[in-house]
């Protein structure tokens, strides 16, 4: 019950926040923007509009995960609504548990408004519905589950302008994943190829989840990368938490 | 993971020699900047029985706050033990039997009034049926009934300090710990919310409430404790407090010549005309004779009143030297 009562409240914080309908309101202008790009696209029109939508969902996502995630937890401290909540039997790791997952439900929703707006507005330009393009979007929102876990991270000890620059490096290097391997394979002086190694294996692999190009050129994505995938960002995402709930556990409030 | 214990459920601790609240050795130490330590609180005893309104007082910074916060679990002690009706602090069930009410509270913006306790009692796991019933009946307490479905962000600080005493009641703890509850409230709100803390007393709760401001703690405590920098200077029942220090008598006479300065210092006029003095009451025959022998007439003699005011300051001072 407790758990429930704080992911209820977090999603009606963020839902009766402006930040939240400011966002979503430029996020349906921009998928409406498809309609103007598309007498550009010369017969591509099916691929742009998908492409436009797949990655403002995905990118709408991740801008909402960094902007209310890195507030979550330091407002819960700078406005001491903190004590109000930890003061009755809760304990710590369940409060943060409670937050990720309530901001996690909030981003599920915005997803699913964004996904059925686009579904819309793709169905009346092209007449087309793919169903794959739900596992596009399922991927970004394994995505989004890890960006959360990091802006929940660096909200339980920094400021949200800190912690929102270091999770979009987070998720820039994370993005930039596959280019890190890449150049440790090609450096043979062995300290640095050592250290981008570690670095590899450190950041979060994030071109995983990036499987758009594939779906609009309809390619099939495996089970097996589905599976990995979904392992891999609640592993990633646990292992945050995790250490979340360390550091503010010992954090005197 | 964490030090706390697993949630099993309803607590019951019986034994004779149970205290609502038990504070043994408790010391608290800050790193201020890189290197400097301060020490907040410094071994710290103190028990509060079941069933009464106990007053911490000190000035500003003594270590009060800092005193409830640990007792409530947000702060961790560097050294010391807290139980709460004879459970350890780490038992996080424990805190089903505490209201706490912060210093300056604050509450979610984006919520009711309503939602506010709906909020708490769903984080004190109370059946939402149970949760609704108390909810009303909180509201007719605290007065708020009328704002109830008006968002916390429009309330006064009056009502915000009636709320924050509603859902510190919402599990209906068996020790009710107040931060400050007085402060900033108008002499109204004053009145009501010291109504509200000595109803609690009556309904057999425990009340451990801070504050700095005397002049309340006189009508609504059994027992007080001094805190000042850090240390527990003086804990006791205020009758003793203050008649220990009844020794003194204040003579209001009336003499037109001059007193002689051997005799009484310290005269001071009155609004009346007349003169009075401050004396130990040994000293108060002869005085009097004497007085009597250069032609004053004695007004009154009364025993000096001593306020809790006077004491505490005393008490500071006394530390302070």
């Amino acid at each position: 019950m407790k758990i429930r009562t704080l992911i209820l409240n977090t999603f009606k914080e963020a839902v009766r926040g402006k930040i939240f309908l400011i966002i979503l309101g430029f996020s349906i202008v921009l998928l409406v923007g498809s309609k103007v790009l598309v007498p550009l696209s010369l017969g591509e029109e099916r691929r742009i509009i998908m492409n436009i939508g797949l990655g403002s969902i995905s990118m709408f996502g991740i801008l909402l995960a960094i902007l209310i995630g890195s507030q979550l937890v330091y407002n819960e401290l700078e406005r001491k609504t903190i004590y109000f909540v930890l003061s009755k039997p809760v304990k710590r790791q369940t409060f943060i548990f409670g937050k990720f997952l309530g901001l996690l439900l909030t981003l599920l929703v915005v997803i699913l408004i964004l996904s059925c707006w686009f579904y819309f507005v793709l169905f009346w330009l092209t007449r087309l519905h793919p169903s794959v393009l739900l596992v596009a979007i399922f991927f970004s929102f394994l995505e989004i589950m890890i960006i959360t876990g990091f802006s929940i991270f660096f909200s339980t000890f920094t400021s949200p302008t800190l912690s929102s620059i270091f999770t979009l490096f987070f998720f820039i290097i994370g993005r930039l994943a596959p280019d890190i391997q890449l150049l440790a394979s090609k450096i043979k002086e062995p300290v640095s190829h050592f250290l981008l190694q570690i670095v590899y294996y450190i950041i979060p692999n994030l071109s995983n989840f990036n499987i758009r190009g594939k779906v609009v050129y309809a390619e099939p994505v495996g089970l097996n990368h589905i599976l990995y995938s979904v392992s891999y960002a609640l592993i990633y995402t646990i292992i945050l938490l995790v250490l979340s709930c360390e550091i503010f556990r010992r954090k005197d409030l | 993971m964490g030090s706390e214990s697993p949630d099993f459920g309803p607590i019951f601790y019986l034994s004779n020699d149970m205290h609502a609240l038990e504070i043994v050795s408790l010391s608290k130490a800050y790193l201020s900047g890189f290197l400097k330590k301060v020490q907040a609180l410094q071994e710290i005893s103190l028990t509060i029985e079941e069933d009464e309104i106990f007053g911490f007082l000190g000035p500003n910074g003594a270590g009060k706050t800092t005193t409830l916060k640990i007792v409530t679990g947000l702060l961790k002690p560097t050294y010391g033990d807290v139980k709460i009706l004879g459970a350890p602090l780490s038992q996080v069930n424990i805190r089903k039997q505490i209201g706490f009410l912060p210093e300056h509270p604050s509450y979610y913006n984006h919520l009711t009034g309503f939602e506010i306790l709906d909020f708490a009692g769903g984080l004190c796991c109370i059946p939402g049926f149970e949760r609704k019933k108390r909810i009303e009946r909180l509201f007719d307490r605290v007065r708020l009934k009328e704002v109830r479905n008006v968002r916390v962000s429009e309330y006064s600080k009056g009502m915000i300090q009636r709320l924050g005493i509603a859902q510190a009641l919402i599990n209906n703890p068996e020790l009710v710990i107040l931060d400050e509850p007085l402060s900033g409230l108008d002499p109204i709100g004053r009145k009501e919310l010291k109504d509200i803390i000595i109803s609690l007393k009556d309904e057999g709760k425990t009340v451990f409430f801070s504050t700095h401001i005397l002049a309340d703690v006189e009508m609504i405590c059994n027992r007080v404790g001094i805190l000042h920098k850090g240390r527990l200077l003086k804990v006791g029942k205020l009758n003793d407090f203050l008649s220990d220090t009844k020794r003194n008598v204040i003579i209001t006479f009336e003499f037109t010549g001059r007193v002689k300065p051997t005799l009484i210092q310290n005269v001071n006029p009155t609004a009346e005309g007349y003169l009075n003095v401050t004396i130990e009451k040994e000293k108060q025959n002869t005085i009097v004779k004497s007085l009597q022998n250069e032609g004053a007439s004695i007004i009154s003699i009364v025993p000096e009143t001593i306020t809790l005011e006077d004491f505490f300051v005393a008490e500071i001072k006394k530390d302070e030297n």
